[in-house]
């Protein structure tokens, strides 16, 4: 014990520091670990939580961006499409439209030369019964002066 | 110039004598206390002035603890006690290079020399205060042991028959355990204390500019003490709390 002393260890001294300690320790945990390890934790998961909803995010944007894109893709091939159709079906009406024209303007022609044929006939057969006429009435007459004359030449026969 | 390895008495309450090292870890006690409800009377979530301060020194502790323990549950059971050995250790040991400590004080006749007694002397330049962290470390390994894995299986680390040398080995190990009070008690004081008479020596020698050095290697040591003890007590947790093959 004597060393003890020399080295100046006290029995009661010792346990005013061990108490000392104690209190110290529950102090410190009370007003300075627990809540700064509190504040860390918390702070830790918050960081965490943003890390976590910026990287969700980023996700959605992307399939976002990627529907988008899809979207205006088929847009555009739909539009594409529409007009090749509709391009197509007025090449065909277009197409229709004229031949029907022609069928029509053909049509016509063909009646027009029937008109004109059964015209021409009827200006024929009348131009015939005219000059018909006129031949017979021209013949008649030139009958007539050659009845005239047989007679006249008959007539001398029979003076003969 | 006289030197004492004993710290010495300046008063007394009640039975208790009062020695300029015991009031000086006091003062520490008060202070670190102050501090701490200052750190974290207004605590925020974007730490300021000296809660970021506490934050980080509380974050480089729990992160070394966790280091060894590696359980983070674990490690908050264990924490309060690693830390408080710590900040204590530390502040002790770096207040006891405030100028004045160890410096002022009474002159007094003693053995018929003028002798100072100095009004505060460092915390761990006393033997009683190292040797009380030692016995709070050594204790409380003891029951960290015992809560972790029960006190059979514990208890089989010490007295253990299944054959004659791990008998020895218990016995052996029971014998360490106590060294290890000896040992944390006698590095840390042997440490500070002799930091403490480096110091006043080569300021008697050369009072200016020399002792600079001294003081910084001083602040270093002390610093490094305090995380040497830190981390053999959480070795020996870690030791203690682990189960046996």
């Amino acid at each position: 014990m004597d060393a003890l002393s020399a080295l100046g260890i006290d029995g009661k001294l010792l346990i005013a520091q061990i108490i000392n300690f104690l209190i110290l320790m529950f102090l410190l945990y009370k007003f300075l670990y627990n809540p700064i390890l509190k504040i860390l934790k918390e702070r830790q998961d918050k960081i965490a939580k943003g890390l976590k909803d910026s990287e969700l995010s980023q996700k959605i944007l992307q399939e976002t961006e990627e529907k988008t894109r899809k979207l205006i893709n088929k847009a555009n091939q739909d539009a594409e499409k529409i007009v090749q159709e509709t391009k197509k079906s007025m090449e065909e009406e277009a197409s229709k439209a004229i031949s029907k024209a022609q069928t029509k303007s053909e049509e016509i022609l063909v009646a027009a030369r029937n008109q004109a044929k059964i015209e021409q006939d009827q200006i024929f057969t009348k131009a015939k019964k005219e000059i018909a006429d006129l031949v017979a009435t021209a013949t008649e007459k030139i009958l007539e002066t050659k009845q005239e004359k047989t007679q006249i030449a008959k007539e001398i026969e029979k003076i003969k | 110039m006289e030197i004492s390895i004993v710290a010495e008495k300046i008063g007394h309450i009640g039975p208790l004598p009062i020695t300029n090292s015991i009031l000086l870890s006091w003062v520490v006690s008060v202070l670190l206390i102050i501090l701490a409800v200052l750190a974290t009377d207004k605590i925020k979530a974007i730490p300021e002035g000296i809660q970021n301060f506490f934050e980080t020194i509380i974050e480089f502790l729990f992160n070394t603890a966790n280091s060894v323990i590696e359980d983070e549950e674990k490690t908050r059971k264990y924490f309060p006690l690693v830390a408080t050995i710590f900040i204590f250790v530390i502040a002790n040991n770096w207040i006891g290079l405030v100028p004045g400590v160890g410096t002022i004080g009474l002159h007094t006749i003693k053995n018929g020399h003028a002798t100072l007694i100095p009004l505060f002397r460092s915390g761990n330049a006393d033997l009683n205060t190292t040797l009380a962290l030692a016995v709070i470390t050594m204790i409380a390994v003891q029951v960290f042991g015992v809560a972790a894995i029960g006190i059979v299986k514990y208890g089989k680390k010490f007295i253990n028959f299944s054959s004659p040398i791990n008998f020895f080995v218990g016995i052996l190990e029971l014998i360490g355990e106590f060294a290890r009070i000896i040992s944390f008690s006698f590095r840390l004081f042997g440490n500070v204390f002799a930091g403490e008479v480096l110091l006043v020596v080569v300021a008697f020698l050369v009072p200016l500019v020399a002792p600079l050095p001294f003081f910084f290697l001083e602040l270093f040591v002390g610093f490094i003490q305090a995380l040497v003890f830190t981390m053999l007590a959480l070795v020996f947790i870690k030791g203690a709390t682990a189960e046996i093959h």
